[in-house]
């Protein structure tokens, strides 16, 4: 089964587990129909520059936790024996596990049906989930600050009503660091899950209720075990990103509430700390990818194989390599890509929602089947309901307070006036604010996506050595805590000169930009039919003829999806901008966080209100150049669906 | 095929044009005043920021031509450190209190005051505790205790922090300092366990934490920063608060059913600093004279209720607004200084009381 190329592959590559090898295997076979090895080399950009500005510094983090060149373990012995550190790092496991949990009770039934509903109406409801996902975290947990607070709408609602007479305690409380962190991670349970479930073939469950399966059995034995991988990625995702989760507790926490992330941040800035700080951090980055490796190695399969890039319509899951299994030996994934799947599947669904065309017809059929199932009790679309609900409320709920009339905070507001947006347009440090983080994001935009781009295109069409740590060298940032990127860079940047630049907030932003492009755009690169490439040069086209007239039109739906995920993690970073941003300058996001600090006056609502509107243009966007895409190239895509 | 090159293309120009766009709206920002220099001016959050600028930035600029970037940002001890030690100093002038002062004094991260370029007249009338080698006092001001009126009623409120901390008496949510800057409501807290106003210090550590261990599940929120203690009360989450009484005092002039309880109040003092190697010096001792002069101190203290360091401020200050000041004489003697020489002082282990209540805070918060 193992040819000598694999086996050498396998051996370059010493985490390879037994599920891995179809990869290589693809790998083989492209090497052998076109032998290159110049394209290997695109990669070579990308991790140049995560090199220096990524690994580098991790890795002097770890030396100054471990206080080289005198090397001492002080630091670690200090964190190990404080009984409230260990505190903070056992609340920081409870609280991750418990969000995870939370969210996949909410999400699981909420995919389920998400998975099963018609053509239109998904396409609605997909709505519902990434329009929250894609606005700004910070809106959303000033949003669940407005909403929990004693005199916030719930208690307001609550005490109207005569339900309780005083106020519950519910921000500045265990309960708002909950409620905060699974709205914001929510959409990455749903969006993995839903990818999975909506490729489990129908007849299946339909032929164990031939087989006299009744609905409960069904689902038990044949629905969940098939949707197991897509629960895997996404507790995965979320337990991971909870784990590094700072702004949220901060804000909506009591004195109790501290996560790891706020202790790394609070030895720095009250007490200058950096050896502490960074021993926090190498704990903090240790448990995530000790998680993270541990969870991959655990059995051959797959996290997720959202396989249903570039056109097809029926995904393609593997449990165990069996079902879809002989599909996706055909498809280059790499391993590790697809551990972080998820975040690939997101940028699918941006896609989804702008194509349904694609679907529909499909779509229909299933939703046919689910009526011939007999499925989806009212129960369980009332709870879907109530999920939706849960997930865009917050992202609406600003709107109203932003035309309050009031001096402050309150709802119902005392009247109505636009006075909140005047005094956000005739502030020059908001005007400003917002300016730069426009500019940060659009250069960070263009410059992650060139390079994430080049590196998908390297990773996967090229051969390359060390294959399996190049992937994780620019995918890992998407799960290494912010806290732990922004302490490890502070000292480079502060040696270059860089605080407080414009470049180097560029360099800070990128780090993430490039990992999201990078997983996005493989995703569309694996999915997409190589022959046409192969038809295009044996017609005697070079491979950047190739590229400009057929591999570049084919994907350009991928790469625009990552550029907007690129501008969206720069255009809302705050964690790693808190440290690298000097004193003089401001991003938008950091002007929001000092403002809910310091004055909590509803200018803030009402640039909230303004950013909510921002993931819908990036939606009118794709939807603008899908449809250009979708009226000349009929060649790629649509043939295969 | 064109089609869509063009499209890519036109979306590239536009983000590009976007970006020269910003580029020539942010770039005129930093060559005004070029011929007269700036100074970098960090002017605190909130009220305390605004009065800073109307009543010392503005004046400032128009009188010397010297552009002011003002910084609405707080300093810190830790700030200072790694802003001096990295010497990547791009500050001119902070205002910090006196209880970090002495910390930055003793590890040398302040420049020296140039007391040659006031006049004689200003200097004489500036009292001496704000008259220090590496500082001059920017204004006194208050932690004290506030109230919503209309739950508590003058006369059936709690008026020393014995009584604050007796919640069966006295129910209501509260807010109380966090101690992530070694500030805290240590004082208070003994004093609510029956120390005496004179008797403070040397403070017994244990002895406050365990008095907080009393107040705490009555505390809604402890506060960080004094604006934030400010919207407490404005949007009626706490009835019963210890905060600074110049961020009361301004919601007062709104029309704000507040008060504050003057009796057992914690005085304290800020400075205006320099930090060792900052960029334009010499506007910064410029503006730091500017901003002690009388006549600036009373413009002041009209903006937000905070007591002047320059004694003849009182010549410009309303009487009205005079008795609101924490320095006024009626409500001085109700007060006590905290006594920032003790959190200085090196506690057990070398570490001074600060940073070890800070350590100690640290601890108690995940209790």
């Amino acid at each position: 089964m193992d040819g000598p190329v694999a086996a050498v592959a396998s051996s370059r590559a010493p985490g390879a587990g037994p599920g891995r090898r179809s990869p290589f295997r693809a790998l083989r076979e492209a090497a052998a129909t076109r032998p290159r090895g110049t394209v290997g080399l695109l990669v070579l950009p990308a991790v140049v520059f995560l090199l220096v500005f990524y690994a580098f510094p991790l890795l002097r983090l770890l030396l100054v936790s471990l206080e080289a060149p005198r090397w001492s373990l002080t630091h670690y012995g200090d964190f190990f024996t404080e009984p409230a550190y260990l505190k903070i790092l056992t609340r920081t496991f409870r609280v991750s596990l418990t969000v995870t949990l939370c969210c996949l009770v909410l999400g699981y039934p909420t995919a389920y049906v998400l998975s099963r509903v018609s053509g239109r109406r998904r396409r609605f409801l997909l709505l519902l989930v990434i329009v929250p996902y894609l606005t700004s975290f910070l809106v959303r947990t000033y949003a669940w600050m407005v909403l929990l607070g004693p005199k916030g709408i719930i208690n307001s609602l609550l005490l109207k009503a005569g339900l309780i007479d005083t106020p519950l305690k519910l921000l500045y409380s265990a309960i708002g660091v909950h409620v905060g962190m699974v709205h914001v991670l929510l959409p990455l349970m749903i969006l993995p899950l839903y990818s999975v479930m909506v490729g489990i073939d129908r007849t299946l469950p339909r032929a164990a209720q031939t087989l006299g399966a009744g609905p409960l059995r069904t689902f038990f034995r044949v629905f969940l075990p098939l949707s197991l991988p897509g629960v895997r990625s996404g507790c995965v995702l979320v337990f991971l990103i909870a784990l590094g989760f700072y702004i949220t507790p901060a804000m909506l926490g009591g004195l109790r509430d501290s996560m790891i992330a706020m202790l790394i941040e609070s030895q720095i800035t009250q007490l200058v700390n950096w050896g502490f700080a960074a021993t926090a951090a190498v704990v903090l980055l240790a448990v995530t990818l000790g998680g993270f490796s541990l969870v991959g190695r655990m059995s051959g399969m797959t996290l997720l194989v959202a396989s249903e890039a570039a056109g097809q319509t029926a995904p393609a899951v593997t449990w165990d390599g069996t079902a879809g299994g002989q599909r996706r030996e055909k498809r280059p994934w790499m391993p590790r890509l697809m551990r972080l799947a998820p975040v690939a599947a997101v940028g699918r669904r941006l896609d989804e929602v702008m194509s349904a065309w694609r679907r529909r017809r499909w779509a229909r059929l299933q939703g046919l089947e689910a009526r011939g199932d007999g499925r989806g009790p009212a129960a369980l679309d009332l709870y879907a309901g109530a999920v939706f609900f849960f997930l865009i409320l917050p992202t609406f709920v600003v709107v109203p307070i932003s035309l309050s009339a009031g001096d402050f905070l309150a709802f119902p507001p005392p009247g109505l006036s636009l006075k909140w947006y005047a005094s956000y347009f005739s502030q020059p440090p908001w005007l400003h604010a917002t300016l730069l983080s426009f500019q940060v994001a659009v250069v960070t935009m263009l410059a992650s996506t060139v390079l994430g781009t080049l590196a998908a295109y390297g990773v996967l069409r090229g051969r390359l050595r060390r294959r399996t740590l190049v992937v994780s060298l620019m995918i890992s940032p998407i799960i290494v805590p912010p806290i732990v990127i922004g302490v490890a860079i502070y000292g480079l940047l502060a040696q270059w000169n860089l605080i407080g630049r414009f470049l180097g907030l560029v360099i800070g932003h990128a780090i993430g930009s490039i990992a999201y492009v990078m997983v996005i755009v493989s995703a569309t690169l694996a999915g997409f039919d190589r022959s046409l490439e192969r038809a295009a040069m044996s017609l005697g086209a070079g491979p950047l003829l190739t590229f400009r007239r057929v591999t570049f039109p084919l994907i350009r739906a991928g790469v625009l999806s990552g550029a907007v995920f690129a501008f969206i993690h720069s255009f809302d970073e705050v964690i790693i901008t808190m440290f690298i941003s000097g004193v003089h300058v401001q991003t938008l996001p950091l002007k929001m966080w000092e403002d809910i600090r310091n004055q909590i006056d509803p200018t803030i609502a009402a640039v909230s209100s303004m950013l909510i509107l921002l993931p819908v243009a990036w939606l009118v966007v794709l939807e603008v150049v899908h449809g250009v895409q979708r009226a000349t190239t009929h060649a790629g895509a649509a043939d295969q669906a | 095929m064109r089609r869509q090159t063009g499209t890519l293309t036109s979306l590239l120009g536009v983000a590009l044009l976007g970006l020269a766009a910003g580029s020539l709206v942010v770039a005129p920002q930093g060559a005004v005043g070029q011929d007269k220099g700036k100074v970098v001016v960090q002017i605190g959050g909130g009220d305390w920021a605004d009065a800073n600028f109307e009543a010392y930035v503005a004046p400032f600029e128009k009188e010397t031509g010297i552009k002011v970037v003002a910084v609405r940002d707080w300093m810190s001890i830790a700030k200072l450190k790694l802003m001096v030690e990295s010497k990547k100093v791009e500050l001119d002038v902070a205002d910090i209190p006196r209880l970090h002062y002495l910390s930055a004094v003793k590890a040398n991260y302040l420049e020296k005051i140039d007391y040659g370029i006031y006049s004689k007249a200003e200097l004489s009338r500036i009292d001496d505790l704000s008259k220090q080698a590496y500082g001059v006092g920017a204004a006194y001001f208050s932690y004290v205790m506030a109230f919503d009126n209309e739950k508590f009623p003058a006369g059936k409120r709690p008026t020393t922090w014995a009584e604050f901390w007796d919640a069966k008496k006295f129910p209501g949510p509260r807010t109380l300092r966090a101690g992530v800057y070694g500030t805290g409501a240590y004082e208070e807290a003994l004093l609510a366990d029956g120390v005496p106003m004179d008797k403070l210090y040397p403070m017994d550590i244990d002895r406050a934490f365990k008095s907080l261990d009393k107040i705490r599940p009555h505390v809604t929120t402890w506060w960080k920063e004094g604006a934030e203690g400010q919207q407490l009360f404005a949007d009626k989450v706490v009835t019963l608060g210890d905060v600074f009484n110049g961020r009361i005092g301004n919601l007062q002039k709104k029309g704000m059913p507040l008060d504050i309880e003057w009796n057992q109040g914690k005085l304290q003092l800020d400075y205006w600093v320099i930090p060792k190697g900052a960029p334009n010096p010499q506007n910064a001792q410029k503006f730091i004279e500017f901003a002690t002069r009388a006549k600036r101190q009373g413009a002041f203290s009209e903006l937000i209720p905070y007591g002047p360091t320059n004694i003849a401020a009182f010549e410009y200050i309303k009487p009205e607004t005079a008795k609101q000041l924490p320095t006024y004489p009626a409500n001085l003697k109700k007060q006590f200084h905290r006594n920032e020489d003790w959190y200085a002082e090196a506690g057990p282990g070398g570490k001074s009381n600060l940073e070890l209540i800070i350590e100690r805070w640290n601890r108690w918060t995940v209790q």
